[in-house]
């Protein structure tokens, strides 16, 4: 009996090392490690075409910069010594530049990224840009009519929305490089203005920009600030809501694109220049442009489906992304920290 | 037993080990009882190795100027202090008569009950709180709703705590106490039994709630631990963090002192159960079974109504999104169990040596509560990132180790364990000293005792510590972000990952699929179980 029991305690244990082992034993050169920051459901896809088409295996670790969790970046950061990862596939060109910064990155051009427009890449090539996001206004088509639609992001601190407007958290994810795009197009003063209307409006802090497109969906907000890729969610859940770009008259609708980041001393860097020359490809673009997530293509001549618009439908914000992210930094520890404190 | 051979007429071998050799080798298991030198040096070792991985980071804390405590961070801890007061005495005021009914009465729907109470442990608080907003909309923002989503999430671990108490209690005394007073009497004499680990497991809950920002975030109430995830996530200020993650450790740990102070020492005096006979349930009739089918029914109600609200989407549309849900539950089922299990192992392991180097002395238990209110509270990207820069900065042949699975259980199994301790400290303190001594008088072995005895005895509260350890990590979903090895995801992980964006029929369907495999899953080992023992 005794002789029985030390047998399968020994094989549990026996089991249980092979089972933590297993998976480092076929570690090597045949696999790519990519964290992203890309919502599962859209980055998933393109990982497991790209492991179809070329046979490297790929280990996703998503996240979403939505959730308020401590993130990957910071990962990123604490793993920078030895790093796990060979790419990091950002939804946002500002935390691919705070790696820049952190000295996570490695500067790689690829080949792949002729044709996408310089403007949307870091000048010194430690991250390309491609298919974007935008932030929109959304409303519910229940509150407000056509005609009274916003048009401007400065709309949500008109009195006739007051009470009814909403924002994400301007401390996180991409409101926080709207929050900081919006202080380099209008100026400190015009901006801080921006946000104190806002808060004369009684406009709603919201936890996300899912929290933002859940809010004007259920009617509880008539208006709100969000990405693309949420309101087009919303649309296709058949949901009262109608999208506006921003400022087509005025400062324009910030863009945000999608960046590949090359990781500094990564276990297969080789397998890395491989997924990122793979992500820059027209195709992909095309992909995701077609998914759920509506992303606009940069290039000129990617076939976008009907209801994605075109970069050249929209007028882009004028914004230089590589120093977004020193603006923001300065921003969350100061006047975001405190207004975003007054706004709970 | 001197004889480890075979024995027989001499046709084979006969090995017999002389009495002076085996005597020479047996470890008496007094020396659980005894004063030993061993025992600081244990506790000291164990609540060590759960900080070891935060020294990185609070080593950084020394070199930061930043200002921790201003007026917002103090009103945010203000928060969390009001938040965990209310969940711990709701929790605490509903858990344990469910606990009580639950291990003295039989009454329609408890196994039901007994399942759907283990419901919220399977999810994060954020989770649920987001099952609320989508029910009820705005109408829960503030303290109340983050405090209605902890209780009902800390609940459970009262109720267990509460049950497993009460089927500590030996048959004699709830027949005697029901001679003396009838069913009321019985009803005291189990709450006052039962109520020091249920007021423990309270406040421990609401130790480990205190250091999760989700809820708060929901429901729009700044909290000290939505404070500290804007040091870590928006500033990027580790150090910042790990001085404000300090300072909150060190007020709760102040404002925990008097529940540990009270608790410990009657951890030690609830010594009533001598008697290895269990009593039966009895049916809960007339007023009783009333009252207790009512409470059930509400406390049913305000752990499936969230849980409801998450999963409506589900029914309503988007049928077409279900294989893609048990797709991920197929793809992360495998690592999912390993966590879960992994970690319960750790946690049971670490908690049930704890107990055994507390031992009975009322100091030591006390100083073992504080120090557990301590570890709880601490956030847990303050352990993850560390360790990952402790990983970072060791030899790449420990990374089978340090960025397996198994790191991943170990951490999780060490931010839970206290959970385990104190479970393991009450079954500890209900076994009678006698045992000891009559087996140490006996020439019993402290092997052969703690194999025939005391394992027996623990194994109940083992096996619950396991359970809630096991799942209290599934849902601890910082700490898998951070420390899962790349394609080594979790499934309330890829729920998370995908919730975002995603379209909410998706969300509901991952919510479903989960939920429902747990409770399928916890209902069979329930059955399991209960079968055993008939």
């Amino acid at each position: 009996m005794n002789r029985l029991l030390l047998i399968g305690v020994a094989a549990l244990v026996v089991i249980l090392a092979l089972t933590v082992w297993w998976p480092w034993s076929g570690r090597g050169a045949g696999e790519v490690v990519v964290y992203t920051s890309v919502d599962d459901v859209f980055a998933r896809p393109i990982a497991e075409a790209f492991q179809k088409e070329t046979g490297v295996t790929v280990r996703l670790v998503p996240d979403t910069e939505e959730t308020k969790s401590t993130g990957l970046v910071n990962r990123l950061i604490a793993e920078k010594n030895r790093p796990q990862a060979d790419v990091f596939w950002s939804g946002d060109p500002v935390r691919a530049e705070i790696l820049k910064k952190q000295g996570v990155a490695k500067p790689y051009r690829s080949q792949q990224a002729e044709g996408l427009p310089p403007e949307f890449s870091d000048t010194e090539g430690y991250w390309t840009g491609f298919s974007a996001r935008a932030r929109v206004l959304i409303y519910n088509t229940n509150s407000i009519a056509a005609v009274d639609a916003p048009r401007s992001v400065m709309d949500l601190t008109d009195p006739r929305f007051q009470g009814r407007a909403c924002i994400a958290n301007p401390l996180f994810g991409t409101t926080s490089m709207h929050a900081a795009a919006l202080f380099a197009a209008l100026g400190e003063q015009d901006a801080r203005r921006f946000f104190e209307d806002f808060l004369a409006n009684d406009g709603q802090l919201a936890s996300s920009n899912g929290d933002v497109r859940r809010l004007v969906a259920d009617g509880r907000c008539a208006l709100g600030v969000t990405d693309t890729d949420d309101a087009n969610v919303a649309r296709m859940e058949g949901k009262p809501v109608e999208i506006v770009y921003p400022d087509a008259e005025g400062m324009g609708t910030l863009i945000i694109p999608n960046a590949a980041v090359l990781i500094a001393n990564g276990p297969n860097p080789d397998r890395g220049k491989q997924f990122i020359d793979y992500l820059l490809r027209p195709q992909t673009e095309q992909a995701l442009a077609e998914s759920a997530a509506a992303q606009i293509p940069l290039r000129g001549g990617v076939l976008s489906p009907e209801g994605v618009v075109t970069l050249e439908r929209i007028h882009p914000m004028d914004v230089e992304y590589t120093t977004l992210a020193d603006r923001l930094e300065m921003l969350s520890r100061g006047f975001l920290k405190d207004w975003v404190d007054r706004a709970r | 037993m001197i004889v480890l051979g075979n024995q027989d007429n001499g046709t084979r071998n006969v090995k017999v080990w002389p009495i002076r050799r085996k005597e020479k080798q047996l470890v008496s298991p007094l020396i659980l009882e005894l004063p030993g030198f061993w025992r600081w040096p244990t506790i000291s070792a164990l609540f060590l190795l759960t900080l070891v991985p935060a020294l990185p980071l609070l080593t950084e804390a020394s070199g930061t100027a930043a200002t921790v405590a201003g007026n917002v961070f103090a009103a945010a801890l203000g928060n969390t202090l009001v938040v965990a007061a209310m969940a711990t005495i709701t929790a605490f005021a509903f858990g344990l008569p469910i606990g009580v009914a639950l291990s003295v009465y039989e009454f329609p729907g408890r196994r039901f009950l007994g399942s759907a109470l283990v419901l919220p442990l399977l999810l994060p608080p954020f989770l649920l709180a987001l099952g609320w907003t989508m029910l009820l909309g705005p109408s829960l923002a503030g303290p109340f709703g983050a405090a209605l989503v902890f209780s009902v999430w800390i609940m459970p671990l009262v109720a267990f705590a509460a049950y497993a108490a009460g089927k500590g209690l030996s048959a004699t005394a709830i027949e005697a106490a029901r001679l003396a007073g009838g069913e009321r009497r019985v009803v005291i004499l189990m709450a006052r039994y039962a109520s020091v680990p249920g007021l423990a497991a309270a406040g421990l809950g609401a130790a480990l709630s205190i250091s999760d920002p989700g809820p708060g975030q929901v429901f729009g109430l700044p909290t000290a631990a939505s404070e500290i995830l804007t040091s870590f996530a928006a500033l990027n200020d580790f150090g910042l963090a790990a001085r404000q993650s300090l300072l909150v450790a060190v007020v709760i740990v102040f404002v925990a002192a008097p529940l540990a102070w009270f608790t410990a020492p009657r951890m030690a005096r609830a010594l009533m159960a001598r008697e290895v006979r269990q009593s039966h349930r009895r049916c809960a009739r007339g007023l009783l079974s009333l009252a207790t089918f009512g409470l059930g029914f509400l406390i049913v109600t305000a752990v499936l109504l969230p849980i409801l609200g998450l999963t409506f989407p589900a029914t309503s549309n988007g049928a077409e999104w279900f294989p893609r849900a048990l797709s991920e539950a197929a793809r992360t089922a495998g690592n999912t169990v390993l966590y879960a299990s992994g970690a319960g192992l750790i946690a049971v392991f670490l908690g049930f040596v704890l107990a055994l180097a507390v031992g009975r002395d009322a100091g030591r238990q006390r100083f073992v509560i504080a120090a557990c209110f301590f570890v709880l509270c601490l956030p847990p990207a303050l352990l993850n990132l560390g360790l990952i820069r402790i990983t970072a900065a060791v030899p790449a042949w420990t990374d089978p180790i340090f960025r397996s699975q198994f790191a991943m259980c170990l951490v999780l199994g060490l931010r839970v364990f206290p959970i385990a301790a104190v479970l393991a400290l009450r079954s500890w303190a209900s076994a009678a000293p006698s045992w000891t001594h009559a087996a140490a008088l006996h020439g019993v072995s402290l092997p052969v005792y703690a194999r025939r005895i005391l394992v027996p005895h623990l194994l109940p509260a083992a096996t619950a510590a396991f359970m809630l350890c096991g799942l209290l990590a599934l849902a601890d979903i910082g700490t898998a972000l951070l420390l899962h090895p790349p394609g080594a995801a979790s499934f309330p992980l890829a729920i998370f990952t995908v919730m975002a964006n995603a379209p909410e029929a998706l969300v509901a369907w991952l919510a479903l699929v989960y939920v429902g495999t747990a409770a399928i899953f916890l209902l069979g080992a329930s059955r399991l179980v209960e079968g055993r023992r008939t």
